[in-house]
């Protein structure tokens, strides 16, 4: 196993990164060598980019607290932390950094937290640096809630554990006559307990039934909060007219059980993080022509002009002051820069890929416009069983205690009442709502330790009835085998070639500017992109290309660097299929799964023992927009994608998942990412996720069953305070069980 | 008998203490990072190195 040069852990070959002919296992170690490693002790002599200008207005709502005059704490999420030398790289940053006082990194939440002096440095140079070293920030904007939730768990945990122990006396023959006084303290201090329990952790569960009957959507948290509140109101009941202990103790379990697994399914995924989308490059102010100075978003008013640098994001709809270029392959998934004249209409979300812009607000934004920019999209269904199950299982248990309540009281008015309660009861699907967060909860798990992170438990489902594999070709069946020969570069055509690659998004554009370094940019004229041929700028009245050798008409290596038509430099990327995609292809097919391939290049002849698997289904120079709309609609579908002009495709398909190589700064919005190195083992991810799929099926089945059985025992009356205590925590518990076991035996 | 009702109340006491001590350790932020602390335990050991060669 190779080891990283700095940290000497075991180096992921999927986040390698080479640095000076050094290998290290992420960018935090490579800068971490270079200034710890006394070559460079002063740190980075900084040429900061200034993307981070708009940040120089944040308050509380992004994490920053004012602690007194010159003491302020900034909360950031630094999705690059890796290893212990970002850690300790970061944590020692106030040595390079004049004015940083102290760095506290939360390694499990990649969250780090920066006391500074904001009379030696801005929040704008802090963010630049940490940009510059390798952890672009991603400002918090909702805070998580992580501490009440385990605050939550331990409350029903204690409020669990000692509502069964004082419960246990009367299991074990504490009678009134035995002893009247203990009996009773027993049984008011469960109560107590249970009480504590609901109000506190099970107050999650009443909350949502409330929205959901508000809002009319039938969730499964609907029987769960009937369920607790009858098993809460018949147990104070019981209690109050002296007839039994109630099942206090069994409510205090159900919550117990109910929160931890909605606790593990959180938990499972929490160190990797996913979304670095449009929102995080999104301004939070911006300089306003008009007033002179830096504006929030909402203090924005019609007709103000104000300007955008260059990668920066239009937060607004605005009129355009000048000539403009600007990227909408965040929103539309066209990657072709616009040319815009003045006075033309540009949009939010937009992002300005020429020289800074002026323009002028078209409509003010209002307070929830901005937020709403800001609020990722929450599309996470809380439902694991889909909402019409929920709504014929809520139904008929309705329908059934009514029923009974009915028939028995005609047969016995005195019990009707109780037994029409007890069906509520037993039939509160606690046991089925637990099947799937903890079976799912499980296996993410065990699947991140085979290389591939759900984002959600639901993913896996989907992934288990995945029946059409949409492959992007480019970084994901190809991997790259480079030589760059850019030796006989001036710097100076080298900070044009950089400025060309720096604005687009192709695989190989990437690649190139990893080659080039970091370094100044140039002002282009003149910046064109022709799809599936190559870049074309013009600076100082020359015309530089960069482009395929066919587009050029040369020979040699594949990608050519080209200045008025003279081949200044080669970049051999090779980019040659990945090793054993038959055997791959094959394997997939024999679980019943369907091959589709989708290129943004032109095309070019496929590997000959492939043809059985695309026939007739490859599709090439296809847009990220087309890409998409071939996966729309698609049933089954799952994308398997590698980059930014992937996103689109991936939120259009059930599933999508990114094949990443290395980078981890920047994991497109999708469903799961898949380590590149793994990606042969998908057939026994796709195998795995299915056996736990019909494992989830099983232990539904057992938890029905135990309904039925418990409705069964309610409708007859024989429903005893026993039979109803062992019966409710052994359904939760063994079903939990099984699942969790099985989710690791099917391994 | 009246006993068992001391033994109970401090026996209860007790199991409040250490809820209590939980409550406050997580608002201190003890569980928000258990990764952490682990390898910040290495730190020193990378400075002494650092200073000392």
């Amino acid at each position: 196993m190779q080891k990283c040069q700095f940290c000497e852990q075991p180096i992921d070959a999927g986040f390698k990164i080479t640095r000076d002919g050094n290998d290290y296992c992420c960018t935090g170690c490579a800068t971490a060598d270079a200034m710890l490693g006394g070559s460079d002790q002063e740190g980075p002599s900084v040429k900061l980019i200034d993307r981070y200008s708009h940040l120089s207005l944040i308050d509380h709502k992004e994490g920053l607290d004012k602690i007194n005059g010159n003491h302020w704490q900034w909360t950031i999420q630094l999705p690059g932390i890796h290893c212990t030398s970002c850690l300790i790289l970061l944590e020692r940053m106030g040595e390079w950094l004049p004015g940083v006082r102290d760095v506290r990194v939360a390694f499990s939440t990649k969250q780090a937290v920066v006391q500074f002096d904001p009379e030696m440095i801005s929040v704008s140079r802090l963010a630049a640096w940490l940009d510059f070293v390798g952890y672009p920030p991603s400002i918090i904007t909702q805070k998580k809630k992580a501490t009440s939730e385990i605050a939550e768990l331990g409350i029903a945990g204690f409020a669990m554990g000692n509502a069964m122990m004082s419960a246990f006396p009367e299991y074990f023959g504490l009678s009134e006559e035995a002893n009247f006084q203990l009996l009773y303290f027993f049984r008011y201090s469960t109560a107590f307990f249970a009480t504590i329990s609901l109000m506190v952790a099970g107050k999650f569960y009443l909350i949502n039934a409330f929205k959901a009957v508000r809002y009319r959507q039938w969730s499964l948290d609907i029987p769960i909060a009937l369920g607790m509140l009858a098993l809460w109101g018949w147990s104070a009941h019981l209690l109050f007219t002296g007839q039994s202990g109630g099942y206090f103790d069994s409510l205090s379990g159900l919550i117990f059980f109910l929160i931890l697994g909605r606790f593990l399914q959180g938990r499972t995924y929490a160190a990797f993080s996913f979304e670095r989308t449009v929102d995080d490059f999104l301004p939070i102010s911006v300089f306003s022509l008009t007033r002179g100075e830096f504006v929030r978003l909402g203090d924005l008013k019609e007709g103000e002009e104000y300007q955008i640098p260059t990668e920066g994001i239009v937060p607004v709809k605005s009129t355009l002051m000048g000539k403009a270029e600007l990227d909408y392959s965040f929103i539309t998934g066209e990657s072709e820069l616009q040319q815009l004249d003045r006075d033309q209409t540009i949009f939010a979300g937009a992002r300005n890929a020429g020289s800074t812009l002026i323009a002028k607000v078209l409509q003010a934004p209002t307070q929830s416009e901005v937020e709403g920019l800001w609020k990722s999209k929450d599309r996470e269904t809380t439902g694991w069983v889909s909402e019409s199950i929920t709504a014929t299982f809520t139904i008929s248990v309705l329908i059934i205690s009514f029923l009974a309540t009915f028939v028995w009281w005609f047969i016995n008015p005195d019990r009707a009442i109780e037994i029409g309660v007890s069906v509520l009861i037993i039939a509160c699907p606690c046991a089925l709502s637990l099947a799937a967060p903890f079976a799912y909860g499980t296996a993410s798990k065990l699947l991140s330790d085979m290389g591939l992170y759900m984002k959600s438990g639901l993913g896996i489902e989907k992934l288990a009835a995945a029946q059409r594999f949409f492959w992007d070709k480019t970084g994901t069946l190809t991997e790259r085998a480079s030589s760059v020969n850019i030796t006989e570069l001036s710097e100076s055509n080298k900070s044009v070639f950089r400025a060309m690659v720096g604005r687009s998004s192709h695989p190989v554009s990437r690649l190139l500017a990893q080659y080039l370094q970091e370094g100044p940019k140039a002002t282009l004229s003149r910046w064109e992109e022709h799809v599936g041929k190559g870049i074309e700028a013009e600076f100082e009245g020359q015309t530089f290309a960069l482009g395929s050798a066919q587009w050029l008409n040369t020979t040699g290596d594949q990608t050519v660097m080209a200045i008025e038509g003279h081949v200044v430099g080669g970049f051999g990327s090779e980019f040659s299929y990945r090793a054993n995609l038959t055997e791959l292809f094959q394997a997939i097919s024999d679980l019943g799964g369907e091959h589709v391939l989708i290129s943004g290049d032109h095309p070019r002849e496929l590997p000959r023992n492939w043809s059985k698997y695309f026939e007739g289904k490859s599709h090439f120079n296809k847009s990220p927009q087309q890409k998409s709309s071939l996966v729309q609609g698609q049933k089954n579908a799952v994308f398997l994608g590698d980059g930014l002009n992937d996103v689109q495709a991936m939120e259009s398909a059930d599933l999508g998942i990114a094949v990443v190589e290395n980078s981890m700064s920047y994991i497109p919005k999708s469903g799961g990412v898949l380590l590149a190195n793994q990606l042969l083992e998908l057939p026994a991810m796709i195998r795995y996720s299915r056996r736990v799929r019909s494992l989830v099926k099983w232990a539904y089945m057992l938890s029905l069953l135990y309904n039925l059985s418990g409705v069964a025992l309610a409708l007859f009356g024989a429903l005893s305070p026993v039979v109803a205590a062992i019966l409710m925590p052994l359904s939760s518990i063994s079903v939990v069980l099984f699942v969790v076991l099985g989710a690791r035996a099917l391994r | 008998m009246n006993i068992i009702f001391l033994l109970l109340f401090f026996s209860l006491l007790i199991a409040v203490v250490f809820l209590g001590a939980f409550l406050w350790s997580n608002r201190d932020g003890q569980f928000e990072d258990v990764e952490g602390p682990a390898m910040r335990m290495l730190r020193d050991e990378q400075n002494k190195s650092t200073t000392n060669s």
